[in-house]
């Protein structure tokens, strides 16, 4: 019996409610070992403030299957509790964790830093951009509320936003343009704020410079540079791309440094406190329980965060979590929405910088264009794979031989190479494949 | 209305040089042929170009019949001689603060020459330019051979160029590009000091040409469904603005890639040779009034907006800048130019930079240059604020083929920011 099958199992039982005699016993699957029941407990006394809150019972699984996150543990909690004023409740949350016991993934993360950052994050920076937004009566919500951060376990506990009807959006699909224009939204408010915090607080933001392409780390080069290699052998295959193929392994010395370059700060350029890895994984969406029209979106996993250009999200997602057509020809008008929110957002907090015109912007992220380019031919393979057997944090970070073949499946999906059949052409055309750009 | 001296519009209209006749001629000729005892026998001249094929300039054509020394059948030469509008007071006080001619005299006099020198030293030599003939500053003239006799013909400038004629104009513009550069560099001085174009900071004598078709476009927009009112308010706000934003894209760039551009660089001034299978052999380049050393976004988003089909303009661009940049550079290593060489990804970058002039010249140029209605076609017609000239330049905007581009490249504009007011 798999784990899934235990958790369907436990599903199918009739909800009981509590102030009953015959009280389930609290199941725990799978989870760090400091989760208990009594650590939830406290956690839920200290969130309500009330001493005598009592859990009746709980059950915690594994909240994710392989290939879907390699960014940590996440654990899904169910918890009946009674509060001291007699009620029950019902509560949902999400335990975030790190990798316990990969010492391969945890000194390959190491150098990231990803866990404090993103309790950090959680904890310090994202409450002052919400109040921000509240500042110029904007209650839009764009990420998820904290129940709380525990620095020494390095966990993070969040209201599970499954509950209140959010749900991941189908990985393999790619967004539409009303779920496109609603994270773009979200993500130029956030950006916004972030530009407008850094400057209240004495440029706080701008000590977030571990993204994914740092001056401090190559250690996720097998996985760039590696899922740019198997394309490079993919598009090799294909008659009339021989050229392009040969200026494809003629980048891979550069394209480390390439990337980095999109990451430093460019002098003249407006930089925002940038999500770092905005895609389809990272967006929870609500979709209307009658049309199936999404309603709203919430962003999630603010782990790889680096002060920088607005290029890092606004490539990221709009090259790895579109439908294919609005990914090949909408990304001008794309840009020119967020840039409306953006500018206005920032006008109405009062930005005390310049504000770059849209034509001024559009040439600023021109300048970073590259990682269109990178997202396009290397990442978007990984988010897009369909051989979840072999899709681990390993795969992904070795250079073995499973590692490749890993990678090389990744370029078997169709739509992956369409993506480099009908972009690479382009990309080649504006230089972006060249060694000496 | 009519103007003392005008022919009526109806009819062509050609203020030919009073003072082109064999006396004039047959020195000139004498010198050419060195023959000092050579004879003309006949001369025939007829205007060059027709209603709406060239504003700037009177273009007439000479046949000369004229007689070697000792020979007794008579040799014949074809040339074209270019004048200014000197019977029009008008034109020509508007053009001479264009320098048009002092320009264009120096380019065929000094400069051109001196280019083609210069490609012929590169691993793929080829003639660029029409070669001189003469020039006479005295009555600012130009005369070089008629490329019309050596098959040279004008492409058809209603249709524009498919992808293989675009290729080969602009493989001659980068090589004039690349040559100018390296001219300049062995020369200090030379060609920077050409500061005189279309656009130039010293006269806004065009200025009512282009503020008033940006006006005639925003009205164009307001009663078109895929447009409307929003692309009209904003026209509308971009007209006195228009002069300034493009000048801006002509001044040279302290970090970028400068050069003599043409300035005036589309399918008219561009003669070409066809085979038996009107497969396109060969092109030259003509009309120097322009030059400027600018940018080359000057003349390559002039081009592309005024001079191209539907489907290479708005598919192929980035195909064909990457062929012009490459030609670019290997012409500038032929020549060891030691100066600034821009990567392929830094060119597309200062292009955009320049991007304004591509909504210029698709409003604008693109207007005149692609019309099809020539009965009224004259430099008056574009210029004035009279009702002749509004009626012109309200006609201009019927243009099926117009209105269709715009309508797909307006929202084009719009989307990366080059339709708004900036400052």
């Amino acid at each position: 019996m798999s784990v899934s099958d235990l958790i369907s199992a436990f599903d199918a039982i009739p909800k009981i409610q509590a102030v009953t005699p015959d009280v389930p016993a609290s199941v725990i699957l799978d989870a760090p070992e400091w989760l208990t029941e009594g650590y939830l407990q406290n956690t839920l006394r200290k969130y309500y403030s009330d001493q005598r809150l009592r859990i009746d019972w709980v059950k915690v699984n594994p909240a994710l299957g392989k290939g879907e996150n390699y960014g940590g543990v996440l654990t899904r909690v169910k918890a009946q509790f009674t509060r001291s004023d007699g009620t029950s409740q019902l509560g949902h949350y999400i335990v975030k964790s790190t990798f316990e016991g990969d010492e391969f993934a945890q000194n390959t993360m190491e150098p990231y830093d990803i866990f404090n950052r993103e309790m950090e994050i959680y904890e310090k920076v994202l409450p002052k951009q919400k109040a921000l937004l509240l500042e110029i009566g904007d209650t839009e919500q764009i990420f998820a509320e904290t129940m709380a951060v525990d620095m020494p376990n390095s966990a993070l506990i969040f209201e599970d936003l499954n509950a209140r009807g959010f749900v991941m959006p189908d990985r393999l699909a790619g967004l539409n343009l009303k779920l496109a224009r609603i994270v773009l939204r979200k993500m130029a408010k956030m950006h916004a704020t972030s530009a407008v915090l850094n400057q209240r607080e004495n440029h706080c933001l701008e000590t977030y410079d571990r993204g994914f392409f740092n001056r401090y780390t190559e250690n996720y080069a097998p996985a760039f540079v590696g899922m740019f290699e198997a394309a490079t052998r993919r598009v090799a295959q294909w008659p009339g791309f021989e050229a392009t193929a040969e200026k494809m392994k003629s980048l891979v010395p550069m394209y480390m440094e390439l990337g980095k370059r999109i990451f430093d700060i460019s002098p003249g350029h407006i930089s925002v406190l940038a999500h770092g890895d905005l895609w389809t994984n990272n967006v929870l969406v609500k979709y209307d329980k009658d049309s199936g029209e999404p309603e709203d979106v919430i962003i999630i996993d603010f782990q790889y965060v680096a002060w920088g250009s607005p290029a890092i999200d606004l490539f990221y997602f709009m090259n790895s979590s579109l439908e294919f057509e609005l990914h090949r020809d909408q990304q001008e008008q794309l840009i020119a929405f967020y840039f409306g929110i953006f500018s206005d957002t920032l006008r109405r907090l009062q930005y005390q910088e310049t504000i770059p015109s849209l034509h001024q912007f559009h040439q600023q992220l021109h300048q970073k264009k590259f990682y269109a380019a990178h997202v396009s031919m290397s990442v978007f393979g990984i988010h897009r794979n369909v051989e979840t057997e072999n899709a681990d944090f390993n795969a992904l970070m070795e250079t073995n031989q499973r590692a490749i073949n890993f990678k090389n499946a990744c370029y078997q999906n169709p739509i992956t190479s369409r993506v480099l059949r009908e972009l690479l052409p382009v990309y080649e055309a504006e230089g972006l494949l060249d060694a000496d750009q | 209305m009519v103007e003392q001296g005008k022919v009526d519009s109806t009819k062509d209209f050609h203020p030919a040089p009073v003072w082109l006749d064999e006396a004039y001629l047959e020195p000139i000729l004498r010198v050419q042929k060195k023959d000092p005892g050579l004879r003309i026998t006949e001369l025939e001249i007829k205007p060059a170009t027709a209603k709406g094929d060239n504003y700037a300039s009177v273009m007439t054509r000479v046949k000369v019949l004229y007689l070697n020394a000792g020979a007794k059948t008579p040799e014949v030469g074809y040339y074209i001689v270019k004048t200014t509008y000197e019977n029009d007071p008008f034109a020509s006080e508007i053009f001479s603060g264009y320098q048009v001619s002092t320009t264009e005299m120096l380019m065929y006099d000094k400069i051109l020459p001196q280019l083609s020198a210069l490609i012929e030293e590169t691993r793929q030599p080829e003639q660029v330019f029409a070669k001189t003939l003469h020039v006479d500053y005295e009555h600012d003239a130009i005369i070089f051979e008629d490329l019309a006799i050596t098959k040279h013909v004008l492409a058809d400038r209603l249709a524009g160029l498919d992808l293989e004629h675009a290729r080969l104009s602009l493989r001659k513009l980068a090589k004039m590009h690349a040559a100018s550069a390296a001219l300049n560099e062995r020369q200090p001085g030379l060609l920077t000091k050409l500061d005189h174009g279309i656009f130039n900071r010293h006269t806004k004598g065009f200025a009512p040409f282009f503020e008033n078709l940006v006006g005639v476009a925003a009205d164009f927009a307001a009663e078109t469904p895929e447009l409307g009112e929003n692309y009209a308010r904003k026209l509308r706000a971009l007209r006195e603005k228009v002069m300034e934003y493009t000048t801006r894209v002509y001044d040279p760039q302290p970090e970028g890639f400068n050069t003599l551009v043409h300035g005036d660089f589309w399918v008219n001034n561009m003669m070409l040779v066809y085979g038996e299978k009107k497969e396109p052999l060969d092109l030259k380049l003509i009309d120097f009034q322009f030059c400027s050393w600018s940018p080359p976004a000057v003349d390559l988003h002039y081009f592309f907006n005024t001079s191209l089909q539907r489907e290479v303009r708005f598919e192929q661009q980035d195909a064909l800048i990457q062929y012009y940049h490459t030609v670019l550079v290997e012409t500038l290593k032929d020549l060891k130019f030691g100066g600034y060489t821009p990567t392929l990804r830094d060119f597309v970058l200062q292009l955009e930079k320049g991007k304004f002039f591509a909504v210029t010249a698709s409003l604008t140029c693109a207007a005149i240059l692609t019309n099809g209605e020539t009965t009224d076609a004259d430099f008056h017609a574009l210029m004035k604020e009279d009702e002749r000239g509004r009626r012109f330049r309200k006609l201009l905007y019927n243009n099926k083929s117009l209105r269709e581009n715009l309508k797909y490249l307006l929202p084009r504009f719009d989307r990366s920011g080059l339709l708004e007011v900036t400052d």
